[in-house]
């Protein structure tokens, strides 16, 4: 069995002992975890297509990400031959 | 025992799709509405929010920046900081695959989370061996 490993809220792994991991499970199990505070469908269904009005933003993502590949392509031939 | 609800991480392509009810949108706001209902937990890096901000700012200015921002914080997603192990998970994936750094972001955090990655970003399809996804229809 792997070894069971605690992530916190903010980020930070903890492995844990079996014994430790039981007794989480046990917490957690009896305490289910908190669900965001449920929204009204209206709320969320305002905002669907909200700014279909402006241009796709598709276009400049997929350049954005190829601009960024390029950049460190060129960065690491500089660096590195 | 007690289930732990599915979770689903969505990147800057999937809210998009929402907001502009784009290919693959309904079944962001699906989702949206799931999560609304606490049937399921959405989640997003702050890496991908940064990401949205600066191309709706670059794009279609700053107000219209501000105002999607204040309209994504009133969504049922729970957004996740980069902390040290965060942008070093992002850092192992960024090594081994060609994708962006905010969507290294994407990707460790649903690997952290066990989540699918929403998303219909082509680049992300390199992805798919190693995270679940679950692709926006076209």
């Amino acid at each position: 069995m792997a070894t069971p490993r605690l992530i916190t809220p903010d980020g930070k792994t903890i492995n844990l002992s079996r014994e430790i991991y039981q007794k989480i499970r046990e917490i957690l199990d009896a305490n289910p975890p908190t669900k965001p505070e449920p929204r009204r469908v209206s709320e969320i269904r305002a905002t669907y297509g909200k700014y279909a009005h402006n241009p796709s933003l598709e276009q400049a993502l997929l350049g954005e990400h190829r601009a960024e590949l390029a950049r460190e392509e060129a960065k690491l031939k500089r660096f590195y031959g | 025992m007690a289930e732990l609800a599915t979770t689903f991480v969505l990147n800057n392509f999937a809210v998009m799709a929402h907001f502009r009810a784009e290919s693959g949108g309904e079944q962001v706001l699906s989702l949206l509405e799931r999560a609304g209902k606490g049937e399921i937990l959405l989640a997003m890096s702050l890496i991908n929010v940064g990401e949205v901000v600066y191309l709706v700012s670059r794009e279609w200015g700053r107000e219209q920046a501000r105002t999607l921002l204040d309209d994504l914080r009133t969504l049922p997603i729970s957004f996740y900081d980069a902390t040290e192990e965060r942008i070093l998970a992002a850092a192992w994936l960024k090594a081994e695959f060609p994708v962006s750094y905010a969507d290294a972001f994407v990707a460790a955090l649903a690997k952290e989370l066990g989540a699918t990655l929403v998303t219909g970003d082509p680049e992300i399809r390199r992805l798919e061996d190693t995270i679940p996804l679950l692709w926006l229809a076209d």
